[in-house]
């Protein structure tokens, strides 16, 4: 096992070094510069000069690449161009809220996943199956942001149960915390259900339908534990990898849904980073949403060592 | 970005119902002696100095205080000054009166050389001192309370920048380090400024909280807290409007502004702005560079039709840079640029291709221009229909200004902000001197001597025949199409008072209350 895991990780650590190369050229060939961005169309090309020297921009490339590097290394992610203050800070203020929502759109969604997805399996063709599925498709097809726009209307406008958006930290009272992060959460929620309750309801089938599935049944088996202890856990393994890439793009930041509900998370500072041309910040946000998916990979590739001996070997 | 275009749309759709559906709640109202608004666009610092956007200048306008300030009808008010200035026959020396009751957030008493400081290091430092740099010769004192201020051409205009973005701090502030000395003006410092407010907290993109300085030299605020919070997307800050989270937002879609007026519960109020939406064409570059092909354009235009239908009103049709309310519009030069097919067609065919011509606009993509977005697609309508097809080329800001920058661009259709138009724009876009002439190609000998006169003089009486000349001469050259005057608007609810859209756009909060 031990030797398993020091393999994924050396894998990964190589990963990380390519990923970081790649952030930093594909950021510097994005068309505009980011000190015409800071100046304003007014600058005159002697104030852009100077603005280039000031942030750094009129050095080699790999000497800005060494420089960011390294100081990533060390958790120094430079300075953001735009918001004239540490990367690391930012991300620091803005990822708790990232957080936060994502692990209460992951449990929203696993929490609906997981029942419809079995029993969708279980009634094949029935009712329940139908009815499922048609829900999945929905919740795939209808667009977050719509969804979002809806729910303000009918729990924020008409019925003034919750509030239309915002951020309060758990630390502002669970209840209060909960009211504004509930409805970002289950738009986001919903949406990733309808992706796992698919990927587990196809799993469970495949499990379903094989031989030792059969023989327990012959030998009278009780069909609860049939589905729950010997299918279940067989089509986990392809759900948990729809679940865990399904919480990196959580974590990486939903844009539409953090502007509608007026989240500060990581997906607004990377759309505003991206067009103000901030290269540090849009370096350090990239670079960690890489990080986190490669060790959501690498927890997943651990899961499945553990859920399946043979991967092991 | 096209699924922002429809997802705004669906916005918009979802406001009107809204508006037919429902009166104001209460669900997270503020307590009473804090007045929470809204802004749309990013708020990266409060720094008074890098002054980038509206938003910024909203923050700046609470904390600090500068010689003069623009008034909400764009008239110049003293106010760390006792009057306006003494200003010399030959327009190159004002002289200011400090007021002697001021005093800074930490206690200081304002004097000249607070102001001395000021300019030194914005002179030095300031994100767009460049315009200022180009006029301002020197600042000197004439004992503790009167500033003398240079400058090396007439500029009366340079008082209208100064009240936006050259903050007076006191003297000895960190203005370029973050927390080095313990001040920090990115993020707020509780000692730098005298308005009326003091920063409390700030989050970039996010708020920033402001308290009551009771000292203020203008009498204590009313408010004893003002939160600024950014909401990014104007359907969602109607939404909070209506929920009483915020108690004043910057933006809403055009078509919900007259609607949710109107509602019992809220107010509203349209006032005409310093902004302009029209299309700089660059004129050093075919097809641009034939004067016919450019008035081909400015007569091939709905411009009622565009302001009327894609802004609901809130953008005033005019020809010219002028708008139909101020004092400088010349309604016999406007006549020249009106709504009319068949002029553009002569034109064509004085430029010699009356089959047409085609060329590509540049259009801003963020979600605050969606009316810009569809009111190009209006204007390529029109132009269509007499043959000229503009290909629209969607890009961000940054991109689109690169693109000006390297000389790589035929027109530029989008709205923008500024500080005065006649005594800014006309500047900066089209007098050699200027900043955005640079890119803009335009080269007029005759339009740089109008200009300068018409800096001459505040008095408006005195600037309106070189301001007419100036007029003459772009309607002659025509290097832009003007399409029409953005107004500022806002909406807020109706237990707020003091508070109304300003000709600057910033939103000014100083004298906002509840209640």
């Amino acid at each position: 096992m031990a030797n398993f895991l020091l393999g994924r990780a050396a894998t990964l650590a190589l990963v990380l070094f390519g990923a970081s190369v790649l952030i930093f050229l594909v950021v510097r060939a994005l068309p505009g510069d980011p000190a015409i961005a800071m100046m304003t169309s007014n600058a005159t090309p002697e104030e852009i000069q100077a603005m280039r020297e000031a942030i750094g921009l009129h050095l080699p490339l790999w000497q800005q690449y060494f420089t960011w590097v390294g100081g990533a290394v060390t958790g120094d992610l430079g300075r953001s161009f735009m918001y004239s203050t540490g990367v690391a800070g930012l991300i620091a203020e803005r990822f708790p809220v990232t957080l936060h929502v994502s692990l209460v759109a992951l449990a929203i969604a696993m929490a609906i996943a997981i029942p419809a997805g079995v029993l969708s399996a279980r009634y094949k063709g029935g009712p329940i199956d139908h009815l499922f599925r048609i829900v999945a498709m929905i919740g795939i097809s209808m667009p977050v942001f719509w969804q979002g726009l809806l729910s303000i209307l009918l729990f924020a406008v008409i019925l003034g149960w919750l509030p239309p958006g915002g951020y309060q930290p758990l630390s502002a009272g669970i209840g209060l915390s909960t009211a504004h992060i509930i409805l970002p959460a289950v738009a986001l929620g919903t949406a990733y259900a309808a992706t796992i309750t698919r990927m587990l309801r196809s799993s469970m089938l495949d499990v379903l339908g094989r031989e030792h599935i059969a023989v327990a049944r012959a030998h009278g088996v009780p069909e609860r534990t049939i589905i729950w202890t010997d299918a279940f856990r067989n089509a986990l393994i392809p759900t948990l990898t729809a679940a865990g890439f399904s919480f990196g793009y959580l974590l990486a930041g939903a844009v539409l849904t953090e502007v509608i509900f007026n989240l500060p998370g990581m997906g607004r500072l990377l759309y505003e980073s991206i067009l103000s041309r901030d290269y540090p910040l849009v370096q350090g946000l990239v670079l960690l949403n890489v990080t986190l998916f490669v060790l959501i990979n690498f927890g997943m590739d651990a899961l499945y060592a553990i859920l399946d001996p043979r991967i092991r070997r | 970005m096209d699924g922002m275009f429809g997802r705004r749309a669906a916005m918009s759709g979802l406001a009107g119902i809204l508006a037919a559906a429902s009166l104001p709640r209460s669900a997270g109202a503020q307590p009473r002696g804090t007045v929470t608004a809204s802004l749309l666009g990013n708020l990266p610092n409060i720094h008074p100095w890098h002054v980038g956007n509206v938003e910024t200048g909203a923050a700046n306008l609470l904390a600090y205080s500068n010689l003069l300030k623009v008034g909400p009808d764009g008239t110049l008010v003293p106010d760390l000054a006792v009057a306006l200035p003494q200003i010399t026959d030959d327009g190159l020396n004002y002289t200011f009166e400090l007021r002697r009751d001021v005093r800074f957030h930490n206690g200081d008493r304002l004097t000249a050389d607070d102001v001395l400081y000021s300019y030194e290091q914005y002179l030095a430092t300031g994100r767009r001192r460049g315009n200022l740099r180009r006029f301002i010769s020197n600042v000197t004192k004439d004992g503790d309370h009167v500033v003398k201020v240079t400058l090396r051409d007439p500029w009366v205009g340079w008082m209208r920048l100064m009240g936006y973005e050259a903050a007076i701090v006191r003297r000895g502030t960190d203005v370029a380090n973050e927390g080095a000395t313990g001040e920090n003006l990115y993020r707020g410092s509780r000692t730098a400024g005298c308005g009326p407010f003091i920063p409390k907290s700030f989050q970039a993109d996010v708020g920033v909280e402001f308290e009551a300085f009771p000292d203020y030299f203008g009498g204590a605020p009313a408010t004893q807290t003002i939160k600024l919070v950014r909401i990014p997307d104007a359907a969602t800050q109607l939404a909070n409007l209506r929920t009483g989270t915020v108690d004043i937002i910057s933006n809403c879609p055009p078509k919900d502004f007259a609607p949710v007026r109107q509602e019992p519960g809220f107010g509203g109020a349209v006032r005409p702005s310093a902004g302009i939406f029209y299309m700089p064409m660059n004129v050093a570059k075919a097809p641009f560079d034939n004067v016919h092909l450019r008035r081909a354009v400015a007569c091939a235009v709905d411009r009622d039709y565009i302001c009327e239908e894609i802004y609901s009103g809130l953008v005033t049709a005019s020809a010219l840079p002028a708008s139909p309310n101020e004092f400088w519009y010349e309604e016999d030069l406007a006549k020249q640029f009106a709504y009319d097919p068949d002029r553009a067609k002569f034109h064509l065919r004085a430029a010699g291709m009356p089959r047409g011509f085609a060329f590509e606009a540049i259009v801003p993509v963020p979600s605050a221009y969606v009316e810009a977005r569809e009111a190009a697609v209006v204007m390529q309508a029109n132009l269509a229909e007499v043959g000229i097809r503009m290909n629209i080329r969607q890009t961000d800001f940054v991109s689109m200004y690169r693109s000006a920058q390297n000389g790589d661009w035929q027109a530029f259709p989008h709205p923008s902000m500024q500080s005065s138009v006649e005594d800014y724009l006309i500047w900066n876009n089209y007098h050699k001197d200027g900043n955005q002439a640079r890119w803009m190609g335009y080269r007029n000998p005759a339009y740089d001597t109008a200009v300068m006169e018409s800096f001459r003089y505040l008095d408006e009486a005195r600037k309106k025949p070189a301001l007419r000349k100036v007029s003459e001469i772009l309607v002659e050259d025509c290097p832009a199409l003007w399409i029409g005057r953005l107004n500022a608007y806002h909406l807020w609810r109706a237990d707020i008072s003091g508070f109304g859209p300003r000709y600057s756009y910033f939103m000014d909060l100083t004298s906002a209350r509840k209640g």
